[in-house]
């Protein structure tokens, strides 16, 4: 079957919304986990994913590499609503999450009390600690995480290393890079 | 850090993201799925009736230089008649796929019903309907200019009915006692006595409009002939409860002013 037959199949078999809503099920949990990292506690993270959700099924024609690419492709949409989200108006007047912003107090200092590895990852760019992320907490495999980063697999690796190197003295991860 | 082991990294920093995320609540899924048996256009057909409005346009544009020329004298005698046939054709089927049933049009519906004179809004609990067994046989959202409209609709007369507001979305699901949190940040909670929803009822049970001020209704209770539905409102606001005839039905419109 080519992959253009295969697509075509897929749309068919998630024609109706019932079908596209129990193979969007699994992923809800990720999806509302990453969103409420991503807001920051600033925004509802389930109205994102619910609006991400519709979006995705009204742009389904447009998922490409058929069911297994579903999971990239939906949590992508995801992100981009929390991108969104963040570049609105309400963003910057919204009340400050739980996580400490970056530089609030010395980087060093958070990582040499060793107590609050949260905090470090308070201090990294918003990138790298989606990278983190979306490898370790989500379990995705690199090419998956690129996707959703919207970069090639080499830089989204590049993006976990360098997040890596810097809550080092906080961690012990060598070994489970990519 | 020689000596520590990858795997506590790996454990600490999965740690680290639990706390810093929450998980959906129990009945985000639920709340998915409905909204998107209710909101959701068949998601191939966008770009097919794009082309047909279009067909359509151009059919109408045809016609209408047609008829100005015959209207002017032209020789045009039976051309408008095939010309016209591509717009009948080309006009917009419904999508099959769409869920059946009472679904909410999200878009402002300019002709709800006018209420009966002398129902005012108010801020506090309002009642009505009769003692009387009915079934719920559908329930709509629409809305109109100054506000937003719930409607629920009977096969018999309108029950005995309570419309209370609160300060919060949440809801008490009835008979299992589960808290529901609904969009908004303020209730109506609508409470129907002698009233049942679960024979004949196919309808939606989770309404999502997103309207200025009503933003959901879900059904939070369908138990020993008590019918509730909570709605979440985006802000606390005052309301009108009063039932209309032909069908039975209790409408409550929601101030948006």
């Amino acid at each position: 079957m080519t992959s253009a037959a295969r697509d075509d199949l897929l749309v068919a078999r998630m024609a109706d919304p019932e079908a596209f809503g129990s193979l969007l099920e699994p992923l809800l949990a990720g999806a509302c986990r990453l969103a409420s990292l991503m807001l920051e506690g600033r925004a509802d993270a389930e109205d994102v994913v619910q609006e991400a959700a519709l979006k995705a099924w009204r742009n389904l024609r447009q998922l490409r590499g058929g069911e297994a690419q579903l999971r990239p492709w939906f949590l992508a949409i995801v992100a981009n609503e929390c991108r969104q989200v963040r570049r609105g108006r309400w963003w910057s007047v919204l009340k400050l999450g739980e996580l400490p912003e970056r530089g609030a107090s010395s980087h060093e200092d958070r990582l040499v009390q060793g107590g609050d590895l949260r905090a470090a990852l308070g201090t990294l760019r918003r990138e790298q600690r989606l990278a983190l992320f979306l490898y370790f907490y989500l379990d995705l495999p690199l090419a998956e995480v690129a996707r959703v980063l919207g970069c090639s697999p080499g830089a989204a690796k590049v993006r976990i290393h360098r997040a890596v190197r810097e809550l080092r003295p906080r961690l012990a991860l060598e070994e489970g890079l990519p | 850090m020689s000596g520590a082991n990858p795997r506590d990294g790996r454990e600490e920093l999965r740690r680290a993201f639990d706390a810093m995320t929450s998980p959906p609540s129990p009945g985000f899924q639920r709340r998915v799925r409905s909204a998107l048996a209710e909101r959701a256009e068949a998601p191939s057909r966008a770009p097919q009736l794009a082309l047909a409005v279009l067909a359509a346009v151009l059919a109408a544009a045809v016609v209408a230089v047609l008829l100005v020329a015959r209207g002017a004298g032209g020789p045009f005698g039976p051309a408008p008649i095939p010309a016209a046939s591509p717009s009948a054709s080309a006009s917009p089927t419904p999508a099959p796929t769409s869920s059946p049933g009472p679904t909410p049009t999200p878009t402002p519906t300019p002709e709800l019903a006018p209420p009966p004179s002398g129902s005012a809004f108010s801020c506090t609990v309002q009642r009505g309907g009769a003692a009387a067994q009915a079934r719920v046989v559908a329930v709509r959202v629409g809305s109109s200019p100054g506000y937003d409209r719930f409607v629920i609709e009977f096969d018999g007369g309108v029950p005995a009915y309570t419309v209370t507001p609160q300060a919060s979305s949440t809801f008490v699901q009835d008979a299992s006692g589960q808290p529901i949190r609904l969009d908004g940040a303020a209730g109506l909670s609508v409470r129907l006595e002698g009233a049942s929803q679960h024979d004949g009822y196919s309808g939606p049970t989770d309404l999502t409009p997103g309207y200025q001020v009503l933003r959901e209704a879900r059904l939070t209770g369908d138990f020993e002939g008590v019918v509730s539905w909570g709605l979440g409102l985006s802000r606390g606001a005052c309301f009108r409860a009063f039932t209309l005839d032909g069908p039975p039905r209790l409408v409550v419109d929601v101030a948006t002013g």
